[in-house]
């Protein structure tokens, strides 16, 4: 008894690094959604989130309110643009199906069942790239859903409790997303980049040297991996440089989406 | 009472650090607020309370991010703890002192992580993380542990006050 009353503190430690070893074999042991502690923490802490979140953007906004105004007016501008475009594309639309039913083609369209979600929160590692928002397996969300906002992709949900999810976005160094560059629908993989991270830059590895691919050109999903559907559009290629292998070429991309700004987002459930 | 504002004081301070913080970045750097609070009411703490409180804030962090749960409440159940010890035989009630404690043990924690995620996803850098991140990210907490000081000082008053 007298061992156990010296060295009290020593053997809580140890079965407390036990406990936590089991912990953490249990809970990375891949299950589709999160587990009962993870759950209840996030259920019991979204509401603080929320709050804390929404005085946070009424700090936000109000500092940079004439900023707003400013884009809300070349917003419109643009909107007019993209509405007289909407009117082009349902013309060349109607006339597409007119010719693929005269060639008797499949319809070629796809259409997502969307979630609209907030931003609550983001990761507390200054080197990876991760956001937490509000809706979670009660809207019908599942893990790897593939996570976008109007602009382009943002990640995928990698964790998901019953009213909340965590989606890792494109940004982070351990995801990867297979792409294709449109204009000369050539396949490649768009991987987070810890040095490209600072700018909010993605990479692309492995272009083979005699690739057509220029500055400019936009890398969109190319649906392969099952995760992210395909033609989603991921950001515009910016700089192009040789590997150090010097067998292969690698290309900087700017996301479409501003991570770091991002308020709401739309995940595809089905 | 005041075991109860120490709580208060953690839940709101992780709200903050998951929530907010992320706008404080300075050349994309954030501040650790909860693990400069944590260590500093470590070193005013003995090893059993202090090895509790970072294994309860590590379980938090663990349940609110992604990640692995048990992950960061392993290491900040050593940190804490370790922090403790080391206090019990080095520390004076010193703001300088305490800032340089969160500087140290705030290094070990987050180094700590990038190589556990290196174990893991075997896809970052531990020395370009190390020189970029964690380094400046030790002097942000640093900063930022100075105006903590003061609040866990109250607290560690209002504790003896309540004996």
């Amino acid at each position: 008894m007298n061992f156990f009353r010296d060295n009290k503190n020593t053997i809580l430690l140890i079965c407390a690094t036990i406990i936590l070893i089991i912990t953490m074999a249990v809970s990375g042991s891949g299950k589709p959604n999160a587990g009962i502690v993870s759950n209840t923490v996030g259920i019991v802490f979204k509401p603080l989130q929320k709050g804390m979140t929404y005085i946070t953007n009424c700090f936000k906004y109000g500092a940079d309110a004439e900023k707003f105004a400013a884009e809300n007016t070349l917003l419109k501008e643009q909107l007019i643009v993209a509405n007289q475009k909407a009117g082009d594309y349902d013309n060349l639309a109607a006339e597409n199906q007119k010719l693929r039913a005269m060639l008797e083609l499949s319809k070629n369209t796809t259409e997502y069942k969307l979630k609209a979600a907030g931003v609550i929160g983001y990761s507390t590692q200054n080197w990876s790239s991760a956001i937490k928002i509000d809706k979670g397996i009660s809207d019908g969300i599942k893990k790897n859903d593939a996570v976008i906002t109007e602009s382009g992709l943002v990640g995928f949900v990698s964790e998901v409790g019953r009213n909340w999810a965590n989606v890792t976005t494109i940004l982070d160094s351990t995801v990867s997303v297979g792409a294709i560059v449109s204009r000369i629908d050539e396949h490649c993989m768009v991987q987070g980049d810890e040095a490209l991270f600072d700018n909010g830059f993605c990479a692309i590895k492995y272009l083979t040297t005699d690739s057509a691919v220029s500055v400019g050109d936009i890398a969109t999903t190319s649906g392969s991996g099952g995760v992210y559907p395909r033609g989603i559009i991921i950001g515009k290629i910016n700089k192009i440089t040789p590997n150090s292998n010097g067998l292969s070429l690698d290309a900087v991309i700017e996301p479409a989406v501003d991570v770091a700004q991002v308020q709401e987002v739309f995940v595809i459930i089905d | 009472m005041k075991k109860i504002l120490t709580v208060a004081a953690f839940v709101i301070l992780i709200v903050f650090q998951i929530s907010v913080c992320e706008h404080l970045k300075i050349a994309g750097i954030s501040p650790n607020i909860v693990l400069a609070f944590t260590i500093l009411i470590s070193i005013n703490s003995s090893a059993l309370t202090a090895g509790a409180i970072g294994c309860s804030v590590g379980l938090a962090l663990d349940a609110l991010c992604y990640g692995v749960v048990g992950c960061n409440a392993l290491i900040m159940l050593y940190i804490s703890v370790g922090a403790s010890v080391v206090a019990s035989k080095f520390y004076s009630e010193n703001i300088f002192v305490s800032a340089i404690f969160v500087l140290i043990f705030g290094f070990l924690f987050d180094f700590s992580r990038a190589v556990v995620n290196n174990i893991v996803f075997d896809s970052i850098s531990v020395s370009y993380i190390t020189l970029r991140y964690i380094l400046p990210g030790c002097l942000y907490n640093f900063l930022v542990s100075l105006p903590l000081f003061y609040v866990v000082r109250w607290l560690k008053n209002e504790y003896i006050r309540g004996i």
